[in-house]
């Protein structure tokens, strides 16, 4: 499995070799042969979960790589605990990682530290400096900053917020469940957006995802967004389509087995050099079989 | 010209020694502005990387307590 990349590279986390921005796919350079579990990133680092082992590019300046030091490529991270990583996911220059056993940590100036034990991890979804942890058993749990869940000061371990969850995603400053229930809500504490907090009515959706101020669902093998649009980032037509993926103010998606991208694109995350698509903008990758969009920056996987 | 968000002051990071306020911009870099630009009434925080500009809410207030203990520590 090959990944490409493309958009801003600030700091080299693209991992293609140079701190220049590209607005074609380029091959990104430094990962070993194996299958892509995960990709995740923050304003200025990637991070990738091949076999079990977690590889990084861009910015270290805050331990968000584990100390490994900035990098244009992509390297091995020093996570020197003998568990099982199962996720990752990365708040703006911060790495959250859950391990098998139910342990996360999150990346400090001095190494990973463990903040909390949950019963079997699911998933986490970050934004900006706040960490959502869903566990198998469906309980939801929370940790940094506490102005989400309408606590003024910083939570320096993991607490449990909610249950009877079963899908999470983080915007800049709220979040987003879908209970048991099939309810979808919208966290009520901290800035959250007028118009975000205007759910459409929809029937049942999936695949939940949140770029920085909207929310995107999948409803009747359609993409359902709603929020702020000042930069074209909501979903422009009713295409169904096999996967998709947001950042902080653009999109990316597989119709066709083809790589499309949508929004922002002042960078060239969207293959192109407008500063704004208009609509679905082809990326021509061969074979695409999953798509992750960060900050202003595109990755690609293909055969 | 058209703000890409409105953000409030609390929510920016300040940098004593810079004395400078900085909010991430989604290409990855900040929006940045000093504090003295905020004192002269100035409100656009803009970013080194990009073309996206951000509207800083805030009260004058919140701005001269900071500009006056700089004052009285020099
Ligand atoms: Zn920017």
């Amino acid at each position: 499995m090959r990944m490409y990349a493309l958009g801003s590279n600030s700091c080299g986390k693209l991992g293609i070799g140079t701190e220049e921005d590209s607005n074609q796919p380029v091959l990104v350079q430094g990962l070993p042969e194996g299958v892509i579990q995960l990709v995740a990133s923050g304003g200025n680092h990637t991070v990738v979960l091949i076999n079990g082992v977690l590889y990084g590019c861009g910015a270290d300046d805050c331990g968000q790589l584990g100390g490994m030091g900035n990098c244009v490529v992509f390297r091995r991270v020093p996570f020197d605990i003998a568990d099982q990583i199962v996720y990752v996911s990365c708040g703006w220059e911060d790495t959250l990682v859950s391990c098998k056993s139910g342990k996360v940590y999150i990346s400090t100036n001095i190494g990973f530290e463990c903040v909390g034990k949950v019963d079997s991890i699911k998933k986490t979804a970050s934004c900006m400096k706040h960490h959502l942890i869903l566990s198998h058993c469906s309980r939801l749990y929370h940790y940094g900053n506490g102005k989400v869940i309408g606590s003024n000061s910083e939570k320096s371990s993991v607490t449990e917020i909610a249950q009877h969850i079963v899908d999470i995603a983080a915007g800049r400053s709220f979040y987003v469940t879908i209970g048991k229930n099939g309810v979808l809500e919208i966290s009520q504490h901290g800035r959250v957006p007028k118009e975000v907090m205007n759910v459409p009515s929809i029937g049942d959706v999936s695949h939940l995802q949140a770029t920085w101020s909207a929310v995107f669902v999948e409803s009747n093998n359609k993409i359902v967004s709603w929020g702020k649009n000042v930069l074209d980032q909501l979903f422009p037509n009713d295409e169904s389509v096999e996967q998709f993926s947001v950042g902080s103010s653009h999109g990316l998606c597989i119709i066709n087995n083809q790589c499309y991208a949508w929004g922002w694109n002042e960078h060239g995350n969207c293959g192109n050099n407008e500063k704004q698509t208009n609509g679905l903008h082809l990326i021509s990758v061969s074979n695409p079989k999953a798509v992750f969009a960060g900050a202003a920056a595109s990755f690609i996987l293909a055969d | 010209m058209s703000f890409y968000d409105e953000i409030e002051i609390e929510d920016m990071t300040y940098d004593p020694d810079l004395q400078i306020f900085t909010y991430p911009c989604p290409c990855g870099d900040k929006f940045q502005i000093t504090l003295w630009d905020l004192a002269d009434g100035e409100d656009t925080a803009v970013c080194p990387s990009c073309s996206l500009m951000i509207q800083v809410i805030f009260e004058p207030e919140y701005i001269a307590e900071k500009t006056q203990a700089i004052a009285v520590a020099v």
